[in-house]
């Protein structure tokens, strides 16, 4: 991830193969590693595609989003559905969630596409609370319970060497590197030049032949595929889609790892990912003797303490504060 | 007691604006400060006023040093600005604006105010007419009146008025000047006064500060610079 | 006779949506942020509400120090928190999204800290008055002791409000400095401190408005984020900057939903709310009494 950096760019070839590369080094390492870790590995995988979803939309667009929780669900709910409705097989339920979820950004960013600020803030934040509530309305989509999502085992003769850990953490890094992959493409392409123009300065950018309202809704399009991707992911991980699986906290959650890991740039996704799946765990560990409340409640305190901390002393991610840090001296 | 401005620099991140400027304004007259675009008059203003802090420098009022107080303790010392572009406030009445001017002033001097904000009325008659109409339903030059008369409310000892005139009629300007003029001879406040008109400015002046990008150039009385034709040319563009 | 149930059903749920608007749109004024940690301190008030309550059984005295922790609480907020953010959110890309982002994380240490003090669970919280409906002409209308009280306290709240911005030179500084601060400073009036009370005064409108709600939603540390939305909602309606505009926006609500759970079900409640924000940001984003023009913040 950290051959992004803007400083030397590779181009989209050398890309692939480093993405290869990494994904061999996974594909290999993960047979030495435990099966906890291997599952948070996938947990990491997911949240940083929900992450990626978010550093295109907010630190590249400059849209701000509360809801990305919401697209993840549709996402996912679209895969389950298809999956108990239809019978299809589960690879194909990944590119039927990203359809879905990127269909229906770009409804959304149409509408939401002309706010900005605290207004298109409350409006994703309602959306956020919204699409839980409404899904749970809907029988088909099983209410309270959800529908079960279940990725299964490896193929053939490998499902009984393949731990189920294992091949979840294999096809969650998948989407991860691939993800990744699009993802830094379409940055240092022209629609990402766009988006930052736009982001940068409307008027400006318009000026230049951008037509402003369209890059918008492009980012929210492109943006909430990625988020259907990561519900997938998200889903797979759980084995169920429900409600209660896209809360509000859920939303939140990303974001801060988004912004933890530095909202302008791609590559801080992974270091985000990893803050929000490891600082719970660390403080499980460390206050397993300590009453249940500190272990629940402590994690979130802390998270919210960083983002707050982060949004005050480093605004753009730390990677840009350092920059800025070698740049003074 | 004067205001004695020394060695003043005051910079907008790496822009400076103003750079190493001294000058004293008398007490009881009306200084012009004239300058073309950008010349550093408002920023002077604004760092005389604590909206803005200088670089290095003192500024001196009463022979206290106003650099490190906040805008309102510089208001509580009758250092009143009235800033650059008709600022009033536009969602308040016109009484309301007025008597904005005065909410700072103890209980005690309350009736006072009311008496500040009657003689404002009086000076400008038009703004008596329009007294409960919000201030975003005033005219240009209703609304710099305005403006000014939020100023007076605290009884100023030191007015800073920042382009009065601008983009207000002719005649609009030469009846503020004049009423300006008028009202520093019957209050015996200084007023420092910022002008681009220089000629309308220095006419009612009687000192008169040039400033050309950020440097004080010339510091006279102001009938000697209106008549320095030299200096018209390289400064004022006249 | 059952629209008018409808209609009257909506009102004091309304009226609740007013007093959250209200708290926003204070926020908003006088410092350009959308209080999104409200649902917070509104939740953290009514917990202080809930353990006075609890230690001495005295509804009104549980209001008291509700409505004073939600005044300490905004006053503390703004002082060690929000001016600081403020201060250095410059930066170009976040300037917009900082403030926001920040919001955010101090509601997510707010739940955690009340999460840590008084637990997860959903706890009741009492009323002073009964919750049936009253009876009128022999038949019941679904609006009872209670609903009437959370009026009646709205409607004063609001007034001693309005007297306060209309006829104190407080609430003079306080509508300047939402709209002109540099001018307001100009005129010798101290704006981080008239910031610091428009925070207060939100926090103590917020208080109140939890422990007016309690009795329905129940008390736990996310239980009001549902009213957040309702309450930005009405403010949106009422275009954030109009204190009026809010508090009918809060009204309209309450009655418009009141009158969707009626005829459609209560699982439509919701999208109603977000449809109907989304449709005012849409056709009439400054909102239905707000000033023109001053969206795009
Ligand atoms: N907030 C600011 N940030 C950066 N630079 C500024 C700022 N305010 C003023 N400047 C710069 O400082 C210089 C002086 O500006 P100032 O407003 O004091 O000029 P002025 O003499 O009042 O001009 P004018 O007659 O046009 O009002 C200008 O070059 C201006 O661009
Ligand atoms: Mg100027």
């Amino acid at each position: 991830m950290l051959v992004v950096r803007s400083s030397h760019k590779p181009s989209a070839t050398k890309r692939t193969i480093l993405a290869l590369i990494v994904g061999i080094i996974l594909f290999v390492g993960s047979n030495f590693i435990d099966e906890y870790r291997i599952f948070q590995g996938a947990q990491v995988a997911a949240y940083l595609v929900g992450i990626v979803s978010i550093v295109l939309l907010t630190g590249y667009s400059g849209q701000i989003t509360l809801g990305q929780g919401a697209f993840m669900a549709v996402g996912s709910y679209s895969a389950a559905l298809a999956v108990q409705e239809f019978g299809l097989p589960i690879w194909i339920t990944f590119f039927i969630a990203v359809l879905a979820a990127a269909l229906f950004g770009a409804i959304i960013g149409i509408s939401a596409g002309r706010l900005s600020g605290p207004y298109l803030a409350g409006a994703t934040l309602a959306f956020a609370v919204g699409i839980p509530a409404l899904a749970n309305a809907i029988p088909i989509l099983g209410g309270e319970q959800g529908l079960s999502f279940d990725i299964g085992y490896a193929p053939g003769k490998y499902a009984d060497t393949v731990s189920p850990y294992k091949w979840l953490f294999w096809i969650c890094a998948l989407c991860a590197i691939i993800a990744v992959v699009i993802a830094v493409n379409i940055t240092s392409s022209g629609l990402g030049r766009q988006w930052r123009a736009v982001r940068a300065h409307e008027t400006a950018a318009a000026l230049c032949g951008i037509n402003p309202a369209r890059s918008k809704v492009m980012a929210f399009t492109v943006s909430s595929g990625f988020a259907g991707l990561a519900g997938v992911s998200f889903s797979a991980t759980v084995g169920l889609v429900s409600p209660s699986g896209f809360t509000l906290a859920l939303s939140f959650l990303l974001l801060t790892g988004a912004i933890l890991g530095g909202i302008s740039h791609i590559s801080g996704a992974l270091g985000g990912a990893i803050i929000v799946v490891i600082i719970p765990t660390v403080f499980e560990s460390w206050t397993e003797e300590a009453s249940l409340g500190v272990a629940t409640y402590l994690p979130g305190i802390i998270v919210s303490a960083l983002l707050l901390l982060s949004i005050a002393l480093a605004p753009e991610g730390p990677s840009e504060a350092l920059h800025k840090l070698r740049r003074k001296h | 007691m004067t205001l004695r401005v020394r060695g003043l620099t005051i910079d907008h991140g790496a822009i400076r604006a103003i750079s190493n400027a001294t000058f004293n304004v008398p007490r009881g007259s009306i200084t012009a400060i004239i300058g073309a675009n950008g010349a550093g008059k408002s920023t002077l203003l604004r760092t005389i006023s604590g909206l803005k802090r200088a670089t290095t420098g003192s500024i001196l009022w009463d022979e206290i040093s106003l650099e490190h107080l906040q805008t309102e303790q510089i208001v509580r010392r009758g250092i009143i600005h009235v800033p650059e572009g008709r600022s009033v406030v536009t969602e308040l009445t016109v009484h309301e604006n007025l008597m904005l001017g005065g909410v700072w002033r103890l209980r005690a001097q309350k009736e006072d105010v009311a008496a500040a904000i009657e003689e404002v009325y009086q000076l400008f008659p038009r703004l008596n007419e329009r007294k409960k109409q919000r201030a975003d339903t005033l005219s240009g030059g209703e609304r710099q009146m305005l403006a000014i008369g939020r100023g007076l409310i605290a009884r100023p000892q030191l007015l800073l008025l920042d382009e009065p005139s601008l983009g207000l009629a002719p005649l609009v300007v030469e009846q503020i000047f004049h009423t300006l003029s008028e009202l520093q001879g019957k209050t015996g406040m200084t007023i420092l006064l910022v002008e681009q008109n220089a000629m309308s400015a220095l006419r009612i002046a009687s000192q008169g500060i040039v400033l050309d990008q950020g440097r004080v150039v010339i510091a006279d009385n102001a009938r000697a610079i209106m008549n320095d034709t030299a200096l018209r040319h390289a400064y004022l563009g006249y | 006779m059952n629209l008018i149930n409808t209609l009257i059903a909506g009102v004091s749920i309304g009226a609740i949506y007013s007093l959250i608007a209200f708290a926003l749109i204070l926020v908003w004024r006088s410092t350009r942020v959308v209080n999104f940690a409200q649902a917070g301190q509104a939740a953290f008030s009514t917990y202080v509400g809930l353990s006075f309550e609890k230690a001495f059984n005295n509804f009104w005295l549980a209001l008291l120090a509700a409505i004073i922790a939600g005044v300490l609480v905004g006053a503390f907020v703004e002082v060690v928190i929000v001016r600081f953010i403020v201060k250095r959110a410059t930066s170009a890309a976040t300037v917009t999204v900082a403030p926001v982002i920040a919001m955010l994380g101090l509601l997510g240490i707010f739940q955690g800290v009340m999460g840590l003090i008084w637990g997860g669970e959903y706890q009741a919280y009492p009323t002073a008055f009964s919750r049936d409906g009253l009876t009128i002409n022999g038949s019941q209308i679904p609006f009872s002791q209670n609903d009437l009280f959370v009026l009646l306290t709205v409607v004063a709240a609001m007034s001693v409000a309005a007297l306060i911005f209309q006829k104190t030179s407080l609430g003079l500084a306080m509508r300047a400095a939402a709209f002109a601060p540099e001018v307001t400073r100009l005129s010798g009036i101290r704006v981080s401190r008239i910031r610091t009370l428009g925070w207060a005064f939100a926090g103590g409108a917020g208080g109140l408005a939890g422990v007016l709600v309690a009795p329905t939603t129940f008390i736990a540390p996310n239980s009001f984020d549902l009213l957040l939305v309702f309450g930005f909602t009405a403010a949106v309606i009422g275009g954030l900057d109009s204190l009026i505009g809010g508090v009918l926006g809060g009204l309209a609500l309450g009655i418009g939903l009141s009158v969707v759970t009626g005829y459609l079900g209560g699982s439509y409640t919701f999208m109603t709310a977000f449809v109907l924000l989304i449709v005012v940001l849409l056709i009439r984003p400054q909102g239905i009494l707000g000033a023109r023009g001053a969206r795009r913040a």
